[in-house]
C-alpha cells in the first residue's frame, strides 16, 4: 500500500498508463483494410497449365533405344508453361499476373491466389487467362457487367470440368 | 553498441528513478518484469480455462459461443474473454519492457548469452499463441488473419499445397478448425511452457511470483480495462464481404498490415531478420567474462554456502575429494560463472583476520581479485585516510558509481559485486582505524548479479551465514542500495555527510 499522498499519486499515473496503453493499442488505431468506396477481387484458384511442348509419339527405332521398362509410346515433356492473367476494369488494366508452376520440373498444379482492389460502383469486369506457350492471345476470357458495393469480396475461381471461369 | 546501450541505460534509469519513488520496498514493476510476465500468463491460462468451457470448437459454432459469453453471460464469461486478450497484451508489454532493459543494462552477452538467445523464439511463441486465439473467433478479424497468415505460409518457398484457399468463403472445415484449438489450447502453450523452463534453466533462484501488491495492482489494472472496454468480437464471416475496417490488437497482429503493404516475402524477411540480429546479439560484440571462481580445497571446509549463494548455479557440490572429513567440495562450472563474487564473500574462510602475515587465501576466490588483494586495498586506503569521520565506502560496480567519491575522510573500495564483501571486512576495516563502513549495492530487486545486494542484506542483519558479527557496532555501519540515476547519485552524497556526522570518533 503506498504509504505517502505522492507514493499513491506515482503509483496511480503508472497504473494509468498500464490502462492507457493496454485501453488503446489492444484495437486501435483502427486499420483500413479497404479504404472507402473500395470492393476487393480475389483470384483463388488451382489450375494444371499446358505442357510447353507438345507430346511426341516415338518411332520404333526410338524405343529400341530406351531400356525395356521405360518404352512409352509418348515422350511428353514435363515443364508446363506460366499462367498469365490480366484483369480489366472497363476495358482498363487493374492488374496483370504471372505465376510459374511448381515442383522442380515445374510441372505440378498451380495455386492461383492474388488480390486486388477496385473502385465500387457499376463495372465491367474482365478476366483472360493464357495457359500455354505463346506470345499473346487468350485461353480463357469471362467478362461481367455488375453493380459492386463498397467492402464486397468478389472471388474468381476457375472451374475445371467446364473450363470456364467463375466470378462470385 | 556500448553507446546505445549506455544511452538507453540513461532512459531507463530515469524512469526507474520516479517508480523508485512511488513503488517502494522492492516493488517497482520494473524489476519484476519476469515474475510479472509468468502472473500474467497465469492469468491468461485460468480465464482461458474458464472460457473454453463456453467455446464451441467448430466452425459454426465458435462464433455463436464468443457471443454468447460476450454479451449474455458478460459478467464473468464476459469479463474472463477480456481479462484472456488484456492479460495477454500485458505479456507482451512486459516482455518487451524485459528485453529492452535486459539489453541496456548489459545483461545478455557472455555467460548470460544462453537467457537471451532462449527468450527471443519465446517471444515468437507468445506471438503465435495469441494470433491463433484470435482465430479461433472466426469473425471477420480471425478470416483476415486467417487468409493473411495462409498467404505468409504459402510464401515460403517448397510448401505444396495453398494454405490460404482454406480459408476463402465456406471453405474452411470443422477439422481444420479443430487443430487450430487444439494448437492454442494445448499444442502451442506446452511449447510455450517448455521454452520458458528452458529461458530460465541456467539461472537459480528464478523469481516466478511477483509481489503480492504488485500482482495485486496489475491485475485490478487489467479488471478495469475489461470492465471499461469489454473484449467484442467482429461481425461474423459473410460470403462476398471484404473486411473495410479492423480493429486489430497491435501487441500481436502487427505483422498483418505488413503483409498487406509489402507482401508476404518482405513481412518474412523484416520479421525474421530483426529474430535473427536480436538472437545474435550476444556476440555482436561478445563479453569478455573475467575468470571463473577458483576453489582452494585446504581452505574449504564444505559448508556448502557458496553454492546456496551463487545466482547463476555455478557453484555445486560434490563428494569431497582430497580426504578431508568434511562430506562435500564445491566446484565451479566455469561456462555459468559471472565472476561476481558472491561466492567469495559467502565464504567463511574470507575473513582478513586470518592468516595477517603471510598471503590470505580462502575456501573459493576470484583469481583476478582475490580475498588477500581486497584486504591489502583496504589496508592501503585506511592508512591513508585523515581527520575525523573517516570511512570506507565499499561501492559496487553496477550500482551508483562511487569512483569519484574519494575524499580524505572517505576511502573508496570498488567490488564487482556487494555481495562479494565478506561481513568480516568490516568488523575488520571499524577495528583498523575507520569511523564508520558504508556499503552501496544496487537497488533492491534490481541485483545486476541477482542476489548480491540481498544476501549482503540478509548477512549484515544476521539472517544469513555468514553473518556481521554480534560486537560489530550497527551504528558504524550502513548499507544503501541505489540505481544509478542522476538524482540518487546526488542523494548519495548528501547520505554519507549525514552518516558520518552521525559518528563518535572511534576510541
Amino acid at each position: 500500500m503506498p504509504k505517502s499522498f505522492a507514493q499513491f499519486g506515482i503509483q496511480l499515473v503508472a497504473y494509468a498508463m498500464f490502462f492507457v496503453v493496454i485501453f488503446y493499442l489492444s484495437s486501435a488505431p483502427a486499420y483500413h483494410y479497404l479504404k472507402p468506396g473500395e470492393a476487393e477481387v480475389k483470384l483463388a484458384f488451382k489450375h494444371t497449365s499446358q505442357r510447353e511442348q507438345e507430346c511426341h509419339t516415338r518411332t520404333q527405332e526410338e524405343l529400341q533405344k530406351l531400356p525395356p521398362n521405360m518404352r512409352k509410346a509418348q515422350d511428353c515433356p514435363r515443364k508446363r508453361a506460366l499462367i498469365y492473367i490480366e484483369l480489366l476494369l472497363d476495358d482498363q488494366y487493374l492488374a496483370t499476373r504471372t505465376f510459374t508452376p511448381p515442383g522442380l520440373s515445374q510441372d505440378m498444379a498451380t495455386h492461383v491466389y492474388a488480390k486486388f482492389r477496385l473502385p465500387a460502383g457499376r463495372h465491367k469486369l474482365t478476366v483472360r487467362m493464357r495457359d500455354r506457350l505463346r506470345a499473346d492471345g487468350f485461353d480463357y476470357v469471362e467478362e461481367t457487367v455488375r453493380d459492386w458495393i463498397p467492402g464486397q469480396g468478389i472471388l474468381i475461381g476457375f472451374d475445371e470440368s467446364r473450363e470456364r471461369f467463375e466470378i462470385n | 553498441m556500448d553507446a546505445v546501450r549506455r544511452a538507453g541505460n540513461n532512459v531507463i534509469l530515469s524512469i526507474e528513478q520516479w517508480f523508485n519513488k512511488g513503488f517502494p520496498d522492492r516493488l517497482n514493476p520494473f524489476y519484476h518484469l519476469g515474475s510479472l510476465t509468468f502472473f500474467f500468463f497465469w492469468i491468461v491460462l485460468v480465464s482461458g480455462i474458464y472460457v473454453f468451457i463456453f467455446f464451441e470448437t467448430n466452425v459454426a459454432g465458435a462464433y455463436k459461443s464468443v457471443e454468447y459469453m460476450t454479451h449474455d453471460q458478460w459478467w464473468m464469461a464476459g469479463v474472463m474473454r477480456s481479462l484472456h486478450r488484456y492479460a495477454s497484451d500485458a505479456a507482451v508489454i512486459s516482455i518487451f519492457i524485459h528485453m529492452f532493459r535486459e539489453f541496456f543494462r548489459d545483461r545478455y552477452r557472455g555467460v548470460r548469452w544462453f537467457s537471451w538467445f532462449t527468450g527471443v523464439p519465446t517471444l515468437w511463441l507468445v506471438v503465435i499463441l495469441g494470433i491463433t486465439g484470435y482465430w479461433l473467433v472466426w469473425d471477420q478479424l480471425a478470416q483476415y488473419v486467417a487468409l493473411a497468415t495462409g498467404e505468409l505460409i504459402d510464401w515460403i518457398p517448397g510448401i505444396p499445397s495453398a494454405m490460404v484457399f482454406n480459408f476463402l468463403d465456406n471453405q474452411i472445415t470443422d477439422r481444420f478448425f479443430t487443430l487450430m484449438a487444439f494448437l492454442h489450447l494445448l499444442g502451442f502453450p506446452v511449447a510455450l511452457v517448455f521454452l520458458l523452463w528452458t529461458h530460465v534453466s541456467r539461472i537459480s533462484k528464478v523469481d516466478f511470483n511477483p509481489p503480492l501488491p504488485l500482482a495485486v495492482g496489475a491485475f485490478l489494472t487489467l479488471l478495469a480495462v475489461s470492465l471499461v472496454k469489454p473484449a467484442v468480437s467482429h461481425a461474423p464471416v459473410q460470403a462476398g464481404h471484404s473486411p473495410v475496417v479492423l480493429n486489430l490488437d497491435w501487441f500481436y497482429l502487427n505483422i498483418y498490415p505488413l503483409v498487406d503493404i509489402m507482401g508476404p516475402g518482405w513481412a518474412w524477411s523484416l520479421s525474421t531478420g530483426v529474430t535473427i540480429v536480436l538472437m545474435l546479439l550476444p556476440w555482436l560484440p561478445s563479453k569478455k567474462e573475467l575468470p571463473a571462481a577458483e576453489v582452494n580445497l585446504e581452505h574449504c571446509s564444505g559448508c556448502g554456502q557458496c553454492a546456496l549463494d551463487c545466482p547463476y548455479g555455478s557453484v555445486t557440490m560434490r563428494k569431497r575429494t582430497d580426504g578431508k572429513k568434511a562430506e562435500f567440495e564445491p566446484t565451479v562450472d566455469p561456462g555459468l560463472c559471472t565472476a561476481c563474487g558472491i561466492c567469495s564473500g559467502s565464504c567463511v574462510s574470507s575473513s582478513p583476520s586470518r592468516m595477517p602475515n603471510t598471503t590470505l587465501k580462502t575456501g573459493i576466490e576470484m583469481p583476478w581479485f582475490t580475498v588477500d588483494a581486497l584486504r591489502q586495498e583496504v589496508r592501503s586506503k585506511l592508512g591513508a585516510l585523515s581527520g575525523t569521520g573517516k570511512i570506507i565506502l565499499f561501492g559496487c560496480e553496477h550500482g551508483v558509481d562511487v569512483t569519484t567519491m574519494s575524499t580524505p575522510q572517505t576511502a573508496v573500495v570498488n567490488l564487482p559485486c556487494s555481495g562479494m564483501l565478506p561481513p568480516s571486512m568490516l568488523d575488520y576495516v571499524l577495528k583498523n582505524g575507520a569511523d564508520g563502513v558504508v556499503v552501496t549495492g544496487c537497488r533492491e530487486g534490481d541485483c545486476y548479479h541477482r542476489c548480491g545486494n540481498t544476501w549482503t542484506e540478509q548477512r549484515l542483519s544476521g539472517e544469513r551465514e555468514p553473518k556481521l558479527l554480534k560486537r560489530v557496532d550497527r551504528q558504524r555501519v550502513v548499507e544503501f542500495r541505489i540505481s544509478n540515476s542522476k538524482s540518487e547519485r546526488a542523494a548519495l552524497n548528501q547520505r554519507i555527510d549525514a552518516f558520518r556526522r552521525s559518528l563518535q570518533p572511534s576510541a
